[in-house]
């Protein structure tokens, strides 16, 4: 099952707070996406929506061009790992994911051992013992086994260590490669995970902000620092996401790529340009107008 | 190697270019697949796929169906020669600005350069 | 049986076997001591059996809604799926207890017998009896459990003062189902019996129903929520 999202004019809401605000997308199958968004921005009420946890209030999502919601075909090729972790806190973690192999006709209970042994997770634990960063782990493993055409992963590295959190960016990106499926992987901690995006989706209180191929937003800010007035004159007319003056130096962070040209001019000008990485874009993107 | 404030696929490009200049790749090798390439410097294959594509495009690498990439047999020759044309725009030309602004002038450069040989 | 109910059995295998196991020996123990000191006018494990049961089978009915609900949906079940095989689940259940009360007291008249015959006053085991035992427990069973299961849906959906306005109706299955039926059968306590046993059954069978109506109203598209553990 590889199939289109469609999310059109999406709207999640509890009592008068909104969640979601008019949101509208279109995922095409088989990619891993980035989906970044501050706290209380919306990621997780989106992923609930795509997942079936819940009804949006207005709006309509279809995958595959059918309702997701209630959809036995659909809800069985979806996993959906939320941070609060979904399982039995009494059971040990090999009962775990064997309940999950129960019910998951693609669940890869082997590979999901083999998982456990990588990141040196004990089958014999009980799920109340575990650590912060276990409980992520657990959470991962959850999800990469279930190999669900639509996987969705929400903050699931938060809580491991630098060294889980390679072994996990390894495993997802070996598995994908091996069972190509549709990832929507949420995370803080974008850096680390960015050049497994294909796609980064970015919300902000509940709107879309931007929806762009990873690499071609590499690159698409760019800093310009040099006298005050010359930088002043160069950023006229272009769409600036912040600006800093440390006595008569100004830097200022733009938003879209310069042409040859534009480079030519601001070489003239004496100023210097310098590249904006995907969490910097994210920060001013989503930060300023708090 | 990678680093996230451009874009990868172009790193990827101008890698695997200068392992052609110097001779790491040889012509008609092939090259890693997209996948391999992917696992091995942890990006999306997707990205490295793109990286692959613009130096087909260029020339750089051709494919064959089913098979691979390989490193087109012309490839080492057509890089040197575009690299050449730029050198003296992208390597001499910054290194004399900065001579002039610290003082160092041209007689100097050349004494320098005539020890080199 | 579907995916659902297979995998609920086999979650509660071994605390249904601990169950039983449990009442058998406190049955035993307790009229062998009884037995010592006094004539046993009752049998222990009709009395705590059907009791037990009752009380058993309002837990699942709220570990349904409050703990498995999300682990199954979490696995890709559709409410709609996880909901008929709790259904079954707990129907077959129901059933099950119910048949095990009657079951027991003919393995305890049996084991009386082996020992010289029953006390004159003890419930004398009879095929009819054992029928009546039965009609009387599965409605209360079933009522038991649809309340848990409904009482724990209001709190589920809505908000702590919304589930507790929700309460009062949804423990009606189960409150009637006891005030008019009991546990021990018309002869044992023929003076609170309000209406003759078929009009007493058809009204807790009806509360169960509605009760299961408004359970699956309240569920079938209810979010699945967000907590911890």
């Amino acid at each position: 099952m590889i199939t289109d999202i469609v999310l059109r004019d999406l709207t999640v809401r509890y009592g008068p707070t909104v969640a979601v605000d008019g949101l509208s997308l279109d995922l095409a199958p088989g990619k891993i996406y980035g989906l970044l968004g501050r706290n209380g921005s919306g990621k997780t009420s989106l992923l609930s929506v795509l997942a079936s946890y819940r009804r949006p209030s207005s709006g309509t999502v279809t995958v595959g061009g059918v309702n997701p919601f209630e959809n036995r075909q659909v809800m069985r090729q979806t996993c959906f790992v939320r941070d609060t972790l979904d399982v039995a806190d009494s059971d040990r973690v090999g009962a775990v994911l064997s309940f999950a192999a129960d019910l998951r006709p693609t669940f890869d209970r082997e590979y999901a051992a083999r998982l456990l042994d990588t990141f040196g997770l004990p089958a014999g634990q009980r799920v109340t013992t575990l650590s912060r960063g276990q409980r992520s782990i657990l959470g991962a493993v959850l999800g990469l086994a279930a190999r669900a055409s639509l996987t969705l992963l929400d903050e699931v590295s938060l809580g491991m260590d630098a060294a889980a959190r390679t072994t996990f960016y390894r495993e997802l990106l070996a598995d994908y490669l091996a069972y190509p499926r549709t990832v929507v992987l949420s995370t803080h901690l974008i850096e680390e995970a960015a050049e497994l995006f294909e796609q980064v989706i970015i919300i902000d209180r509940g709107r879309l902000v931007l929806h762009e191929e990873a690499d071609v937003l590499r690159g698409r800010g760019v800093t310009v620092t040099g006298p005050a007035a010359a930088v002043e004159r160069f950023v006229a007319g272009r769409t600036v996401l912040s600006e800093q003056s440390l006595g008569g130096v100004r830097a200022a962070t733009l938003y879209g790529r310069l042409d040859d040209a534009d480079a030519a001019r601001a070489d003239a000008d004496g100023l210097t340009v310098g590249p904006v990485g995907i969490q910097e874009l994210f920060v001013h993107l989503t930060g300023a107008q708090r | 190697m990678l680093d996230d404030r451009s874009p990868i696929y172009l790193q990827i490009a101008n890698g695997i270019k200068d392992d052609v200049l110097s001779g790491t790749l040889k012509e008609d090798e092939q090259i890693m697949s997209t996948n391999q390439y992917a696992a091995f410097y942890q990006i999306n294959p997707a990205t490295a796929a793109k990286g692959f594509a613009q130096l087909v495009d260029e020339g750089v690498l051709y494919k064959k169906r089913g098979i691979g990439m390989f490193v087109s047999p012309d490839a080492r020759a057509r890089l040197r020669r575009q690299r050449r044309e730029r050198f003296f725009a992208d390597v001499v030309d910054p290194m004399v600005a900065e001579a002039r602004m610290i003082g160092v002038d041209v007689q100097e450069i050349l004494d320098y350069l005539g020890r080199k040989r | 049986m579907t995916v659902v109910a297979r995998s609920l059995f086999r979650i509660y295998r071994p605390i249904i076997v601990w169950f039983w196991c449990t009442v058998a020996v406190v049955a035993a123990v307790g009229t062998a001591v009884l037995a010592q000191v006094a004539e046993v006018k009752l049998s222990l494990w009709i009395i705590i059996a059907g009791h037990g049961l009752k009380w058993w089978l309002l837990v699942i009915g709220v570990m349904l809604v409050a703990t498995h609900f999300k682990l199954y949906l979490a696995n890709g079940v559709t409410r709609r799926d996880f909901l008929l095989g709790a259904g079954v689940f707990g129907a077959i259940t129901a059933v099950g207890y119910a048949a095990m009360v009657p079951i027991g007291h003919g393995v305890e008249w049996l084991v009386w017998t082996a020992f010289g015959g029953p006390p004159e006053s003890y419930p004398a085991f009879s095929a009819a009896g054992a029928v009546r035992e039965f009609g009387h427990l599965l409605p209360a069973a079933l009522g038991w459990l649809v309340s848990g299961a409904l009482i724990t849906a209001g709190f589920y959906r809505f908000r702590w003062w919304a589930g507790l306005l929700l309460l009062v109706p949804a423990a009606l299955p189960l409150a009637v189902t006891d005030a008019l039926l009991g546990i021990f059968g018309p002869e044992d306590t023929p003076s609170a019996r309000v209406l003759p046993y078929a009009a007493g059954l058809t009204v807790s069978l009806l509360l169960t129903a509605a009760g299961t109506a408004a359970f699956y109203l309240q569920m079938r598209d209810v979010a699945v929520a967000r907590t911890a553990g």
